[in-house]
């Protein structure tokens, strides 16, 4: 597996993977609200109404990976990344 | 499966490569690209890079970073000119590339007006170069007025830039209402009183019959009633065509875009993303026919890391459908559209839409509902979007909507007595 700086989309469901737990890390000078994140995993990440981004968890959630992980990849501004994958 | 090209070297392109690499596959890789520059993210070209004091840098990714952790070959500054999809062969320059896998993500070109293309003072938004010009000449003393031809988004985004330093700007459109095939008729009137409410002058309904320019320099322009219009700097916005020239004589099926299957397979082994692709997305077959090709930052990515998975292994090839999303930034707001805007109903749930915002508009095509437009309210669409995926009814959307209203009313009651508390 290659270390990016910002992972590219990921789709597919590898949810098999050892349990690890993830932290969720916000790049808050990158995040613009554009709410991508929110629509592909909207029990962690909620845009508010003034347009910032609220975090639900700081840890993806169990059974949350795939959908956190999509969130991740389609971020425009590439604001997020999981730590301790 | 050992070698995978990616032509193009924008935002589809850079995903291509980079979620092949993330997955494991050890093949070569190299990642063709018309323009001298790194792969940079356009969005910002015809928004901030323009009012920004400090231009910020719009690369994506440092030279390092390819030849190092992304052990891919970049051959950039010269387009891909031919491609024989039988040999698995591409021309670039005077070399030849064999490919085992190929994804085509070469984007669209800026229209232009003919004629005009070497008239100083005269603009389009597309490159990097283009904004670096562009930045320029509105910024120079002399730019007083600045003149947009086309009001879609990107001439929109430009208008907004040149109020914003201070020029005086008219944009000028062929259609009556602006934007109505993206958003349609009603709410292409209610972003143009966006415009309006920040001291932009929308002309609509108008042709412009020939650009005026004095020693090779553009001085303005003649409408088709006749009118002239004096100004500085000219930007042309009137869209963008695929850049598929190159495939002539491919094979390929070309139709404003690379026509492909819902894989996005254009051929055997070849694949295609971004603003040149066209394919059908199941997501909305029943509700708007045929295909559909995006010019939207969202789907290029999407449509980038996918195409290349499904290059390297076509076996594992899955159908691509997408809920389309863009974003634009007016002055100091921002629309933002999900989904499409087909379909016979639109309603707005939230705010206002008769003075430009803020607001949130829904669409329906038969019993779903089909896309969300909102002004300024950006904690709207994205609840919507999940709806639009999900094949919801419009009634699911409508009982989103009132909890939504339910949800703000709290907020701005709870808002109101903290305010009372305080004082
Ligand atoms: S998608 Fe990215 S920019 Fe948008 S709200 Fe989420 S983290 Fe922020």
């Amino acid at each position: 597996m290659v270390a990016l700086a910002a992972p590219g989309e990921s789709w597919h469901e590898d949810t098999t993977r050892e349990e690890v737990s993830m932290k969720i890390q916000v790049d808050w000078d990158r995040c613009t609200g554009m709410g991508m994140c929110e629509s592909l995993a909207p029990d962690v990440f909620e845009v508010d109404d003034d347009g910032s981004l609220i975090v639900h968890a700081e840890e993806v959630p169990e059974g949350m990976e795939s959908d956190v992980r999509e969130a991740v990849a389609a971020c425009p501004t590439e604001a997020l990344s999981l730590e301790g994958e | 499966m050992t070698h995978l090209v990616v032509v193009g070297a924008s935002l589809a392109g850079l995903r291509a490569v980079e979620a092949v690499r993330r997955d494991g596959f050890d093949g070569d890789v190299t990642l063709v690209g018309a323009e001298e520059h790194l792969p940079y993210d356009r969005p910002p070209l015809s928004k901030e890079y323009l009012s920004a004091d400090e231009c910020p840098d719009p690369r994506y990714r440092e030279e390092e970073t390819f030849a190092g952790d992304l052990d891919v070959e970049l051959v950039l500054g010269t387009p891909a000119s031919a491609l024989d999809t039988t040999a698995r062969t591409l021309t670039v320059g005077d070399r030849t590339l064999s490919y085992d896998g190929l994804v085509i993500a070469t984007g669209a070109h800026a229209r232009v007006l003919p004629g005009t293309e070497h008239l100083e003072g005269v603009h389009t938004v597309r490159t990097l170069d283009d904004a670096i010009a562009l930045r320029a000449a509105l910024r120079a003393e002399h730019a007083k007025r600045l003149t947009v031809v086309g009001a879609g988004f990107i001439g929109s985004e430009v208008a907004a830039v040149g109020r914003k330093l201070g020029l005086e700007v008219t944009i000028l459109e062929a259609l009556e209402t602006p934007l109505a095939r993206a958003v349609g008729e009603r709410m292409g009137r209610a972003l143009t009183h966006l415009h309006r409410r920040h001291g932009t002058e929308v002309r609509t309904g108008v042709a412009v019959e020939e650009v005026l320019s004095e020693d090779g320099r553009v001085t303005g322009v003649r409408l088709g009633d006749g009118t002239e219009l004096a100004t500085d700097v000219l930007v042309v916005g009137i869209g963008a065509r695929p850049a598929t020239d190159w495939l002539e004589g491919s094979g390929l099926t070309i139709d404003d875009g690379v026509v492909a299957d819902e894989t996005l397979a254009a051929a055997p082994g070849v694949y295609v993303a971004g603003d040149v692709a066209r394919w059908p997305n199941a997501l909305f077959t029943d509700v708007a026919d045929g295909t559909m090709r995006l010019e939207h930052w969202t789907s290029a990515a999407d449509q980038g890391g996918r195409a290349a998975r499904h290059a390297v292994d076509p076996s594992a090839a899955k159908a691509y459908e997408t809920v389309p999303y863009f974003w634009s930034d007016w002055y100091d707001g921002r629309v933002q559209f999900v989904g499409i805007a087909a379909g016979e109903d639109i309603e707005v749930v939230a705010g206002d839409d008769t003075e430009g915002g803020p607001f949130t508009a829904i669409y329906r095509a038969g019993d779903r509902i089909v896309g969300a437009l909102a002004v300024d309210m950006p904690a709207e669409v994205m609840k919507y979007r999940r709806l639009i995926g999900g094949r919801k009814s419009w009634d699911d959307a409508l009982e989103l909507a009132e909890q939504r209203r339910r949800q703000r009313a709290e907020k701005a009651r709870r808002a109101a007595e903290e305010q009372g508390a305080s004082t």
